[in-house]
């Protein structure tokens, strides 16, 4: 399988210069009511891919609790508490600076420096950002094939 | 302050606040959601107190600059697989955490902890993805 992971603007230049696959639900078979976009990365050098919710809304990159404690020793702490509103209520937490994977099946896997929240209660499953994840780079989706693009990096 | 002065007054906000001060509203900006105004404040902490462990901490937490990028290690690896087989064997792991990579099945148990350090002992083509199957 081989794909040519560079789509180009029109005088040219590259958009993107990866692609990766995406999903429309973490629960594949299940019926899927609003479909998402869930793609592949690997947080702080976990040594595995995770399915995380693409959501422009969130604030920082959020990750369930069980990679939390796996990861929380290779991050930078803020120390002090942090609070995150969302739709499943407010959660207490701390704020961290490490890096995301992008996983790309063709081109290029981008490691992102980001801000990640962690809470031990947090039951909402794991999500990138926009504001300091998916504000770095430019991306496309094909919904046709399920094709996320992305890069280059600033 | 002389009150017959006729020098106009300082506004009080345009004086340099202290690093505490500072500090306080970028936590009161962080807990009201005001993300942006945040970063922003962190900035400005950090270049007024370079020399304030917390406030540089902030900006450097808050204000991620870092983006390296690296010919993609996985290349090769069919991604539609491990998806497909989630879809195919989701109802018999239901509740489990699994280890997958494309089509086989590398651990599975009832704890995050456990597969990973399963697989981590092991050595593969690429990344494997760790996944709990609701």
């Amino acid at each position: 399988m081989s794909e040519n992971p560079t789509l180009l603007t029109p005088d040219r230049r590259p958009f993107t210069v990866g692609v990766a696959p995406y999903y429309d639900s973490p629960k594949p078979g299940a019926r899927v009511a609003e479909p998402r976009i869930y793609i592949r990365v690997e947080p702080a050098m976990l040594g595995m891919g995770i399915l995380a919710m693409v959501d422009t809304g969130a604030p920082w990159c959020i990750f369930e609790p069980s990679i939390g404690r796996d990861i929380r020793n290779r991050l930078i702490e803020l120390s002090g508490t942090s609070v995150l509103d969302t739709r499943l209520g407010r959660f207490k937490g701390r704020l961290y600076l490490g890096s995301v994977t992008l996983l790309a099946d063709e081109g290029e896997d981008p490691d992102v420096e980001t801000t990640i929240f962690l809470c031990p209660d947090w039951p909402g499953g794991n999500f990138v950002g926009y504001q300091g994840f998916l504000d770095r780079f430019c991306s496309g989706l094909n919904p046709n094939q399920n094709r996320f693009y992305f890069g280059p990096f600033c | 302050m002389n009150p017959t002065s006729t020098e106009p007054r300082r506004r009080t906000d345009s004086r340099k606040p202290s690093a505490a001060a500072l500090a306080r509203k970028i936590r009161a900006l962080l807990d009201d959601q005001q993300i942006v105004a945040a970063k922003e404040a962190a900035a400005r902490g950090a270049k007024l107190f370079p020399d304030h462990k917390w406030l540089r901490q902030a900006d450097k937490v808050l204000n991620p600059t870092r983006v390296t990028v690296v010919p993609a290690r996985d290349r090769g690896a069919d991604r539609r697989k491990e998806y497909d087989w989630l879809r195919n064997h989701r109802e018999e792991y239901q509740g489990k955490w699994v280890v997958l990579l494309e089509d086989a099945l590398i651990a599975c148990g009832d704890s995050f902890e456990d597969v990973v350090g399963r697989a981590r002992s092991r050595d593969f083509k690429a990344r494997p993805l760790v996944h709990h199957v609701e």
